[in-house]
């Protein structure tokens, strides 16, 4: 790809981001083409050796605020100039669209409290085995010492069983909570990233 | 290596590159890239958290007819690379405790 055509594409992806934030990417990314090409290699070796846009648009929107990228989708709107209809359509129609829209935020917002209330629920289940172990070990001590050789042999064993289940399920667990971590931001760039470059192409 | 450890590495790294001269982003990159695993795209949001952090401050030069950026280390920076340092001393200790408990 040449220069002109990965800045071109650069800024088309970068459609609705922060003028502010396009221009001085846009500077950073052609100032080191322009230093490769100097140091002796070709214009598309200096492309390609940038990375893939994907990432580099990605690595911008992670660094930008969602109230900074809805803030230009809005002043472009304004300078668009919308018509008197459009207006009186979004103030007319704002008994049908608002609640529909606090809805939607609303069913999001109970996903993601759902999601954690099942990592909250699969711990305090950890926690359970764990309390139920010691109890067993303790109980069957007591029942060692009351000389109820069998009832204690159990209680002792299947207190040792649930103390290494809890091990495993630990890793489990804490396996699952950085995953989900990890999709909670996942879906944070991507919600993002819809607000993030122009439709159609 | 650790994200986040890296992330801090990364930082230190890129104003250790801009301590005895200012310098630009290429030459940052070339500086860098036999010592740590840097590319283009993760030297940018690094650049513009440090400069947000007034650890460094950015000024245009002309260049062969176009502007290029110089990275200048402010007095914040360097005393973020001091830090640095410090903190390096207390892990070399950590690191040696480490090995000695592996050996026996």
């Amino acid at each position: 790809m040449s220069r002109d055509a990965f800045i071109g594409e650069l800024r088309h992806r970068m459609a609705g981001l922060p003028q502010q934030t396009v221009e001085r990417t846009v500077e950073y990314y052609s100032e080191l083409i322009a230093d490769s090409v100097e140091d002796g290699l070709t214009e598309e070796e200096a492309v390609s050796r940038l990375g893939s846009l994907d990432e580099i648009v990605a690595s911008v929107v992670k660094d930008t605020p969602l109230t900074q990228i809805v803030e230009t989708r809005i002043q472009e709107r304004k300078k668009k100039g919308s018509s008197g209809w459009v207006i009186a359509l979004l103030i007319l129609g704002a008994p049908v669209w608002l609640p529909v829209l606090i809805a939607a935020l609303a069913v999001a917002f109970a996903l993601f409290v759902a999601l954690w209330a099942v990592v909250i629920a699969l711990w305090a289940v950890v926690a359970a085995v764990i309390l139920t172990g010691l109890a067993a070990l303790v109980a069957g001590v007591v029942e060692l010492c009351r000389l109820h050789l069998p009832q204690g042999l159990v209680l002792l064993g299947g207190g040792l069983v649930c103390l290494g289940l809890c091990a495993l399920l630990y890793l489990l667990m804490k396996l699952l909570t950085v995953g989900t971590v990890k999709l909670c931001r996942w879906l944070w760039v991507s919600v993002k990233s819809l607000f993030v470059g122009k439709k159609g192409k | 290596m650790d994200v986040q450890m890296k992330r801090g590495l990364l930082d230190v790294c890129v104003l250790a590159a801009i301590q005895s001269e200012d310098s630009y982003g290429y030459q940052i990159i070339k500086d860098i890239k036999p010592y740590v695993d840097v590319s283009e795209s993760t030297l940018y949001p690094i650049l513009r958290r440090l400069e947000e952090g007034r650890l460094l401050t950015v000024r245009s030069v002309e260049h062969n007819g176009r502007l290029r950026k110089y990275y200048h280390i402010t007095d914040a920076g360097k005393a973020r690379i001091e830090d640095f340092k410090r903190d390096w001393d207390e892990m070399e200790k950590i690191y040696r405790f480490i090995t000695k408990e592996g050996k026996q």
